[in-house]
């Protein structure tokens, strides 16, 4: 027989046992819809989730801490460590493969007066050269810092609140910032006000501009060259009579930015071959897309249950069909019809109750998955999915996968009806009854 | 090769049989087994059918009429024996050979005519055409040709439901005898049908047969419809009783 008689011959069988057919086409579609929508919510969930952590940080970012002293777990007293970030350590850091660019960050605190208003303020010192590796906000007024003007300091939006500390407000806030960075005067010092220095020693802030407001972990943060940073973390040192006499300069952050994502765990298992900890947002998104995948796995096996429950309605319509079609099975055979034919047209007919099952199933998911994602947001914030993200996300890999594991289901239920049926005898043919 | 000789010399040939045999049945016995019982229901028949000739299986009922056909079409096993057709050993042939030898070679004309019923005339015409993988116009052509041939040129896009018994068994001949086989069985062909009707349906076959010196094996229980055989072999409880040859319209 040949592809188009099949064909025909297939969907006319078909057709001659319609309800039955879109019955069982149903249970397919049940099967398959819950499957692409089961999916389709953890995927949605998994790329929430993902653009989040995107949000907050980059996923090439490797971020060091360490401090020069840690604990003794047994003795409880506090011992040097071996490894120091210090700056030899950062000319090793950036000689690690896949790493694009390394800086330390050093924060030092200051105070900022503007006519009566006062504000606290940290600086975070930063390699200017190297800065656009570190997913800083966009600078929305000013420009970037520079070695060239050293002094100059770039703030995050809102990270500096003035105040007036004689208002009768207890906290002498007020709702809008009184004072422009950008326009008026302010004075820095970075001695201690409330320390012994009754008279702090103020001079000229100099803003180099204002960066855009962020989610990033990056953007409530002010920064300046961090050479700058270390004069002025040094001075603050020498004012201040408890600290010992500094010897070389440690970090307690350095950050590290890697080429690709790809590459991050090996850059971090090289860092920690030169004795440090590390984290990156790319470890959380490893955490995230093994929830997301647990997720995915119990919808998806739920999908599966109806799906396997419709196979087994695709093999009863078949298998009733043979019985029905005994006598013209024998008919067919004894008009030379040769069995892998009718092997081939059971399969066939399975197949495409398999493949239209699938195709309304799909017609219904994205309908469903339109209507969930119109009106349902609400459902999605329960589910932890971020406000304005799509709850229900269908791929095309999706949606081709679904279409194809719906007819090789139908095909795999129409196995044994199929075998069974070239099992009937031509002699069937001859029986007066039926 | 050779039978495309065979069929251009008896097309020129005006006697209808030329004494070459197409089927050879060798000592058939076939034993049915019910539980613990064994049904002999046939008994070592030997006989020759010669290309061309109208043979009548006659016998009672329950004699082992369809039994012996079955056997003869390769539609059930023998127990024991021998059938030739054309010189193949049908009995010998396993399900996929004896599908393609049944397409090339035979056609069945059965008594409840076992038409599909979803389907039209022309296209239960066309089904033994579909297996032998003939192209969709030719197959339509000579479905519709073989309908008017029988009578049936109104009928050609009916279904079965929509049709008599005679006519129903027009296209059941028409289907039999489009693939043009060179043997036709027919098991009561006639069985389920009024006199007057059977004598019209016989008269089809009969002309069809000649048209294309085509050998036609029929089962019967009716004396009288041994009048268009030119063959009558007769069979009671599995043996066989008489073979009587020659014109006997
Ligand atoms: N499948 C079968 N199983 C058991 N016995 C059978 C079977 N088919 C036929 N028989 C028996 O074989 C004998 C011959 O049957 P059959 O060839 O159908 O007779 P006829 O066609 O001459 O009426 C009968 O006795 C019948 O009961
Ligand atoms: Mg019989």
């Amino acid at each position: 027989m040949k592809l188009i008689d099949f064909t025909t011959m297939g969907f006319k069988n078909l057709w001659r046992r319609k309800l039955r057919t879109v019955l069982t086409m149903v249970g397919v579609a049940i099967g398959a819809f819950s499957i692409v929508i089961m999916l389709s919510l953890g995927i949605a969930l998994r790329d929430s989730y993902t653009k989040q952590l995107e949000e907050w940080g980059s996923l090439t970012l490797v971020r060091i801490e360490s401090y020069s002293f840690e604990y003794d777990e047994e003795t409880g007293r506090g011992i040097e460590k071996k490894n120091k970030l210090d700056d030899t350590m950062i000319t090793k850091l950036k000689n690690i493969n896949h790493v694009r660019a390394v800086t330390p960050l050093l924060q030092v605190e200051c105070y900022l007066k503007s006519g009566k208003y006062q504000a606290y303020a940290s600086i975070t010192g930063i390699d200017p050269d190297v800065a656009q590796y570190f997913d800083l906000p966009k600078v929305e007024q000013g420009e970037m810092i520079s070695n060239d003007n050293p002094t100059a300091v770039l703030f995050g939006k809102n990270t500096v609140n003035f105040y007036n500390p004689r208002s009768n407000n207890i906290f002498g806030y007020t709702n809008e910032n009184p004072v422009d960075l950008m326009e008026d005067n302010i004075k820095i010092t970075f001695d201690e006000i409330y320390g012994e220095k009754a008279n702090p020693k103020y001079s000229k802030l100099i803003v180099s501009g204002v960066m855009e407001e962020s989610n990033s972990e990056m953007g409530y943060a002010n920064y300046a060259p961090i050479e700058q940073v270390k004069k002025w973390y040094k001075e603050k040192q020498k004012n201040n009579k408890d600290s010992k006499k500094s010897q070389e300069l440690t970090y307690s952050t350095v950050l590290v930015s890697v080429d690709d994502t790809a590459h991050v765990v090996e850059v971090q298992d090289q860092i920690k071959a030169l004795g440090f900890n590390s984290y990156s947002r790319a470890d959380e998104l490893d955490n995230v897309t093994e929830i997301s995948n647990t997720i995915q796995l119990v919808l998806g096996g739920i999908g599966a249950v109806s799906l396997l429950v419709s196979a087994i309605g695709i093999a009863n319509t078949m298998i009733m069909s043979i019985y029905e079609r005994t006598k013209e099975i024998g008919v067919m055979k004894v008009l030379g019809c040769v069995v892998t034919d009718i092997r081939k047209l059971f399969l066939f007919e399975a197949g495409i109750i398999g493949f239209l099952g699938g195709l309304l199933g799909l017609a219904i998911s994205y309908g469903i998955s339109f209507i969930l994602n119109k009106y349902a947001p609400e459902i999605g914030g329960q589910l932890g999915i971020s406000s304005g993200s799509n709850i229900s996300v269908i791929p095309a890999w999706l949606c081709f996968a679904a279409l194809g594991f719906s007819v090789v289901v139908g095909m795999i239920s129409g196995l044994y009806p199929a075998i069974k049926a070239t099992k009937i005898k031509a002699i069937e043919a001859m029986k007066s009854n039926g | 090769m050779k039978q495309e000789n065979n069929k251009n010399t008896t097309i020129e040939n005006v006697s209808n049989t030329d004494n070459t045999p197409i089927i050879e049945v060798i000592d058939a016995r076939k034993i049915y087994k019910v539980g613990n019982e064994k049904v002999l229901a046939l008994d070592g028949v030997s006989f020759t059918i010669n290309k061309g000739d109208f043979c009548c299986l006659l016998g009672s009922s329950g004699s082992g009429k369809s039994t012996l056909l079955n056997i003869m079409a390769g539609i059930e096993k023998i127990t024991s024996g021998q059938v030739f057709i054309k010189g193949q050993e049908v009995t010998k042939m396993g399900e996929n050979k004896l599908a393609k030898f049944r397409q090339k070679y035979l056609g069945f004309v059965f008594q409840a005519y076992n038409l599909v019923n979803s389907l039209t005339a022309q296209e239960n015409v066309e089904m033994p055409m579909i297996f032998k993988e003939i192209p969709s116009k030719k197959r339509a052509a000579k479905a519709r040709e073989m309908l008017i041939k029988v009578g049936l040129k109104e009928r050609i896009k009916h279904k079965p439901s929509q049709m008599s018994g005679g006519q129903q068994q027009r296209v059941g001949i028409a289907r039999a005898f489009v693939a043009d086989p060179e043997v036709v069985f027919a098991d009561e062909p006639t069985g389920n049908l009024d006199s007057k009707t059977s004598e019209e349906i016989m008269d089809i076959i009969k002309q069809m047969a000649k048209d294309k010196n085509q050998t036609i094996v029929m089962v019967t229980h009716d004396p009288t419809m041994t009048r268009y055989a030119n063959k009558v072999i007769e069979i009671h409880d599995g043996k066989l009783i008489s073979i009587k040859e020659g014109e006997i319209h």
